[in-house]
């Protein structure tokens, strides 16, 4: 088994009395596609906050490439080649698909981006591929704002592609999808891994997690109870119990 | 050019179509040269306050720090005498420093921009006032001041050096804006911090970038102000300055929201600013009705952009 590109050692977090990670060890390794799975209030999302840098870990350690990365800023973490996507999306609602994708790879200068005409060219060739894979091109002048759901779920699979990221974490990534559009997604995921990106992702659909996944970790109430292959976790009638509602004790 | 600022810019040609048909000294030359220096010496800071506002922040001080900066590079002129380039360049100095605590105030403490600049407002106003005692400070006896003063209120090719100064900072921070990468970071900070931030955007950098700016265009509109009134009254030197930025920047496309508004739009605004006051001047109005015509235009702007809009969608969505 290959080395663990993005660890996570023991990271605690609490909000006042609300324990919302505990104690979270993980491993994420290359081409591994991990999925976080667990009933409402995890601490799943929180789990993404701690690691791209949105809030801090009360201890614990955030390990990439085996340097820590704790304390460091969201925009330092993206940089560092750790992509992520919200439920929500996040995207520049007012600009247009193709610079909502632009917009993403150009962090490297202040006045003007370095390489000339060449760099140029490269970052548009990034972005057409980031539309073609992700069903865009046709929408590349559309303001991000008057696209369908599902092509807005796309433009930020689409943005995070083109960063060339070696991590995705994907919150949600294919909820309200409908059919057509999630066998596209499952695909383009299949493809990034297959391409070496290390991807971990939220998701409730147990379809595809099962279709997608080559790890789970289950959490529940900020701990992980258990990690280890699809059939092995979603088979476990304790854990599904959890998942379903049934409160452990 | 973008359809505000079209849009902008035919309303005017019609408002000073108008004024000139009621009254034809509007287009004299006197009248338009005179416009034309209030409009350089008002569209600088104006500049400022559009790029802060493009993030989604605003900036209250700016008359204040108008009147602080003022009375100091006055004071540093006539009683410590210091070399005019040297006594410029302490005002650019203070600018960029008071837009830097701003920003910083803004992205590490967390504070909303508004009541940073309200506090900076008060107390810049203040601190003008207690340096000088309340009084107004000239220039009376300064030494020479003949280049500078050419440089600040003369004129080159009949044209007030305060618009040509405009010309240049509107060509140089439109380069910046809408050219650079800086200028994208702008309008993405202002458009949805989070997603520039995960996009790998040191947002806080570009936010600050932003109230230096500002800082800075306050620090060369002070200097251009006080050679235009040739005394400081720190009671009264900028005064409602920082609201004729905000209409300016509004006015010409910038929204509170953040993430829109151009170089342009805010020059044009600035231009509508004064042919509005000019028209109250010429046509006769009383000039206490001027804030009242003022609002009253920049309301109604502001309603047709925005039935203008609802259209605009209500046809892209049917």
């Amino acid at each position: 088994m290959s080395a663990p590109l993005l660890s996570v050692r023991g990271l605690d977090k609490k909000f006042g009395g609300l324990a919302a990670v505990q104690k979270v060890d993980m491993d994420l390794r290359p081409g591994v596609l991990t999925a976080l799975v667990g009933p409402n209030g995890a601490g799943k999302t929180t789990l993404f906050n701690l690691i791209t840098g949105n809030i801090e870990a009360d201890s614990g350690e955030v390990l990439l490439d085996g340097a820590s990365i704790r304390g460091r800023s969201p925009h330092h973490i993206a940089r560092m080649g750790v992509a992520r996507s919200f439920q929500d999306l996040r995207l520049f609602g007012r600009m247009t698909v193709r610079e909502n994708v632009l917009a993403a790879i150009e962090h490297t200068a202040w006045l003007w981006q370095p390489g000339g005409r060449s760099a140029r060219r490269a970052r548009e060739a990034a972005v057409d591929q980031a539309l073609e894979r992700t069903g865009l091109t046709a929408q590349a002048g559309a303001r991000a704002m008057d696209l369908a759901y599902a092509e807005r779920k796309f433009l930020s699979v689409a943005r995070i592609l083109a960063t060339g990221s070696r991590i995705w974490l994907l919150d949600e990534p294919a909820s309200g999808l409908d059919v057509n559009s999630r066998a596209r997604f499952v695909s383009l995921v299949r493809q990034a891994a297959a391409e070496g990106v290390t991807i971990c992702l939220i998701e409730h659909n147990l379809d595809i997690v099962t279709e997608l996944a080559d790890r789970i970790a289950f959490l529940d109430r900020g701990a992980k109870l258990a990690e280890g292959e699809p059939q092995e976790i979603l088979r476990d009638p304790e854990l599904i119990g959890i998942y379903f509602g049934e409160r452990r004790t | 050019m973008n359809r505000k600022d079209l849009g902008l810019g035919a309303l005017l040609v019609v408002i000073g179509a108008i004024t000139a048909f009621l009254n034809p000294l509007f287009l004299s030359t006197v009248n338009l040269l005179n416009m034309a220096n209030l409009i350089g010496l008002f569209g600088i800071f104006s500049i400022g306050q559009g790029l802060i506002i493009i993030t989604a922040g605003i900036d209250l001080s700016v008359g204040a720090m108008l009147a602080l900066l003022g009375v100091v590079f006055v004071d540093l002129l006539v009683n410590y005498e210091l070399f005019w380039p040297f006594a410029v360049l302490v005002v650019l100095v203070a600018g960029l420093l008071l837009g830097a605590l701003h920003g910083v105030l803004v992205t590490r403490l967390g504070l909303q921009p508004f009541v940073v600049t309200l506090c900076g407002l008060l107390i810049y106003r203040g601190a003008a006032r207690y340096y000088t005692q309340d009084g107004t400070m000239g220039f009376g006896y300064a030494g020479d001041l003949d280049t500078l003063t050419w440089l600040a209120s003369g004129r080159s090719f009949g044209i007030p050096h305060p618009f040509l100064a405009l010309l240049v900072v509107a060509l140089v921070v439109g380069v910046l804006l809408h050219r650079s990468v800086f200028g994208r970071y702008l309008y993405a900070v202002g458009r949805n911090e989070e997603a520039a931030r995960h996009s790998g955007i040191d947002t806080r950098a570009v936010v600050v970038g932003a109230y230096l700016l500002g800082g800075l265009l306050a620090g060369l509109s002070t200097v251009l102000l006080v050679f235009y009134t040739s005394s400081v009254s720190p009671s009264s030197f900028g005064n409602f300055y920082e609201l004729y930025a905000i209409a300016a920047a509004v006015l010409g496309g910038c929204s509170l929201r953040g993430g829109e508004g151009s170089v342009l739009g805010i020059v044009l605004g600035t231009v509508l600013l004064q042919i509005l006051q000019n028209l109250v001047n010429i046509l006769g109005i009383p000039s206490s009705l001027n804030f009242a015509v003022m609002g009253s235009v920049i309301l109604l702007g502001v309603l047709a952009d925005q039935q203008f809009g609802r259209r605009k969608a209500a046809l892209a969505g049917a």
